[in-house]
């Protein structure tokens, strides 16, 4: 009977290890060191602002040069706004965080943002950010 | 009752072990995936990198930095991906910076895919690097990096 509880053990070891190396697998981490990448936010945050799927998808058709207005039009304000970069010379480079509304089970899985960008208020483009 | 114990657990080491061999076959293969055509320049000049002129190869063209790296690495400049052209160069686009292409020519064995900010990407003897901007018409132009984004890319974290 202690064999028998004792093999059922080695197991329950067995399958344990087993899971939390499928889990870090999973997870994609190639070691423990690494860590996640997070949205650098700067100021403020506009936890309760949100971007629905359709004005996303009018951003979709928002042409690169097209002025700040228009996407701030479009897009309302940001849920935060990353600090200022420089990627070419003398040009500063803005970047405003949106937050792509989900429901529920999308929330508990992944969220998307959308961080969009300026160059002398000039609209740069866009890119998704999945968490 | 004992011997029907000990070959459940033969069956779980034997699992274990399948699943072991499966694993590799899980890790994102590097060979395909993160290869990149060639981005369309804004720039239309004559002689660009990988050029053949008068039986030489032509490395680096207007618009590229070189650096003499001599061994040394470059890494990140923030998160993003790494993608490879057929000519062999590495494309950097940041997850942060929409927009914008880095193109780093002369890189030895890069690590390609997902990268947080300061891995390493690869070493190399001579860097030649680009700023690439998107424009309207979908074509990509050379512009001046800022020096702040070089020395992200050649200092580690």
């Amino acid at each position: 009977m202690i064999e028998k509880l004792n093999s059922n053990q080695l197991l329950a070891g067995v399958a344990g290890i087993l899971a939390l190396g499928i889990f870090f697998q999973a997870m994609g981490l190639p070691s423990f060191g690494s860590k996640e990448a997070a949205l650098e936010c700067q100021g403020s945050v506009r936890s309760q602002q949100s971007t629905s799927k359709d004005d996303l998808a009018k951003l979709l058709q928002v042409e690169i040069g097209n002025s700040k207005e228009a996407v701030r039009k479009l897009l309302k304000e940001p849920y935060c706004v990353l600090p200022k970069t420089s990627l070419r010379t003398g040009t500063p480079t803005e970047r405003e965080v949106y937050r792509v509304a989900s429901d529920a089970l999308e929330k508990a899985t992944s969220q998307t943002y959308l961080v969009v960008s300026y160059e002398s208020n000039q609209y740069q483009g866009y890119r998704f950010w999945i968490r | 009752m004992k011997a029907i114990n000990t070959r459940g657990i033969a069956s779980g080491f034997a699992k274990f072990g399948f699943i072991l061999l499966l694993l590799p076959g899980c890790s994102p293969s590097q060979s395909t995936e993160n290869i990149l055509p060639e981005p369309k320049l804004y720039q239309e000049w004559q002689l660009k990198p990988g050029d053949d002129i008068a039986g030489a190869k032509v490395v680096g063209g207007l618009g590229d930095i070189s650096i003499e790296l001599n061994g040394r690495s470059v890494y990140a400049p923030s998160d993003g991906n790494a993608y490879l052209d057929k000519r062999g160069c590495v494309y950097f686009s940041g997850a942060s910076t929409p927009g914008y292409l880095f193109r780093l020519c002369g890189l030895e064995k890069p690590k390609l895919g997902t990268l947080s900010e300061g891995d390493k990407i690869a070493t190399g003897q001579m860097l030649q690097f680009a700023t690439l901007l998107k424009q309207a018409d979908n074509s990509w132009a050379l512009v001046e990096p800022d020096k702040s984004l070089l020395q992200r890319t050649l200092n580690p974290r």
